[in-house]
């Protein structure tokens, strides 16, 4: 019991100064899928998120993105010109440093979920996860913005395309580098 | 105001990066048709045999690909299952003659199913084939049949054992029976197929164990 209490107090002294913020993203996104397929896709990335700490020690962001494809790798009916709109969300944890020169570095780690729309005879939705890491920087714009350039990396893994005869999973590589706005409270 | 150029340079440069190349073909191609293959006898099967059918699907690339073990087989008609039994793809005659429809079906898509009509050749006589069981021991027990069409080969379903000595055992494993003769004296083996039908057969073999 007087562990418990302990590692309470730790938390909320460690978020004592928690602090919340908001934020958009626009970004490039280039997926490359591994070696089993010569596939690959470019498009833009939207985002937005929400983050929760004390950015300097640590803080939690949660983010929803929108991709819009262009590639098509999945869709086969003649009448899907590319696969659909992809929507994912993540979970990040953020460690920024403030070695006191203007800008703060961040490191982030976390994993992500998402869907996209395809036009298979046996399926209409594809599920993914991934694991992601990234790093960036956000730029103070005084005391309530900042301005964030940032670098993600993916690891995704697609559920299972069913081609009756097996199931066929594939995997990929997704660089994102985007630009964004945060507010804090 | 330097800084909204900032910011535009970075979105422009971050659309330009993301104009690069786009896969526009499918990767995996798409199912087109689900077939039961073609049988060699005509999707015939003996009496006392089994049918194994098979599946393949066809995708839109013209590739093919194995869906025998992915896909329901289930009989056309419920009334049906009074003549054969169907586990999984495997037909087995429950009786001497008639003839039902397999159905091939993948989660019940009514674009992605097959049919065959599947005949059963009645058997016309058989008989248990003679074997050395003047000593006790295990002896394999095994009876021919003649079929309608003319063809005469083992009697492997449908049939079972009997020995007018309780003491001795039968085992009928991996398709094949065997008896084994516990002490002496005069023993009748009685083959029976078809049991508790209208074809109900019996024949009946007897030794002198010594």
């Amino acid at each position: 019991m007087k562990k418990i209490i302990l590692f309470l107090l730790l938390v909320s002294s460690l978020f004592g100064e928690a602090k919340v913020y908001l934020g958009s993203n626009y970004g490039s996104y280039e997926e490359n899928f591994t070696n089993e397929i010569d596939a690959q896709s470019s498009t833009q990335v939207i985002g937005i998120k929400a983050g929760y700490g004390v950015r300097e020690a640590y803080a939690v962001e949660i983010d929803l993105e929108y991709i819009d494809t262009q590639s098509k790798i999945f869709s086969s009916t003649p009448s899907s010109v590319s696969d659909g709109k992809k929507y994912g969300m993540n979970i990040n944890f953020l460690k920024a440093f403030d070695f006191g020169i203007y800008i703060l570095p961040y490191l982030k780690v976390g994993v992500g979920a998402g869907t996209m729309n395809i036009e298979r005879t046996l399926q209409n939705r594809l599920y993914y996860g991934s694991y992601n890491v990234g790093s960036g920087i956000f730029i103070p714009l005084g005391d309530s913005y900042d301005l964030e350039l940032g670098y993600n990396y993916k690891y995704t893994t697609y559920k299972s395309i069913e081609t009756i005869a097996e199931k066929i999973m594939y995997e990929s590589h997704v660089n994102i580098a985007y630009l964004g706005i945060n507010v804090r409270f | 105001m330097n800084l909204i150029k900032i910011l535009l340079s970075i979105v422009t440069i971050i659309f330009f990066i993301s104009c690069g190349e786009n896969t526009t073909k499918t990767v995996t191609s798409d199912i087109k048709e689900l077939n039961i293959d073609p049988d060699d006898d005509g999707y015939k099967v003996h009496s006392t045999s089994m049918l194994e059918l098979s599946a393949t699907i066809t995708y839109q690339d013209g590739n093919y690909g194995d869906a025998t073990n992915s896909i329901s087989w289930k009989l056309y008609n419920r009334d049906d299952y009074n003549i054969i039994n169907l586990d999984a793809n495997i037909v087995y005659p429950v009786l001497n003659s008639g003839r039902v429809t397999v159905n091939a079906i993948y989660k019940d898509l009514a674009d992605f199913n097959d049919s065959v009509s599947i005949e059963i050749i009645p058997l016309v006589d058989f008989y248990i084939v003679p074997f050395d069981a003047n000593t006790t021991g295990t002896h394999i027990l095994k009876a021919k049949g003649n079929f309608e069409d003319g063809v005469n080969k083992k009697v492997t379903y449908n049939i079972s054992w009997s020995s007018s000595e309780d003491d001795d055992e039968i085992v009928f494993e991996n398709n094949i029976a065997t008896i084994d003769i516990d002490g002496t004296g005069k023993r009748t083996i009685t083959a029976s197929i078809f049991s508790g039908t209208d074809d109900e057969n019996n024949q009946t073999i007897t030794y002198l164990i010594k």
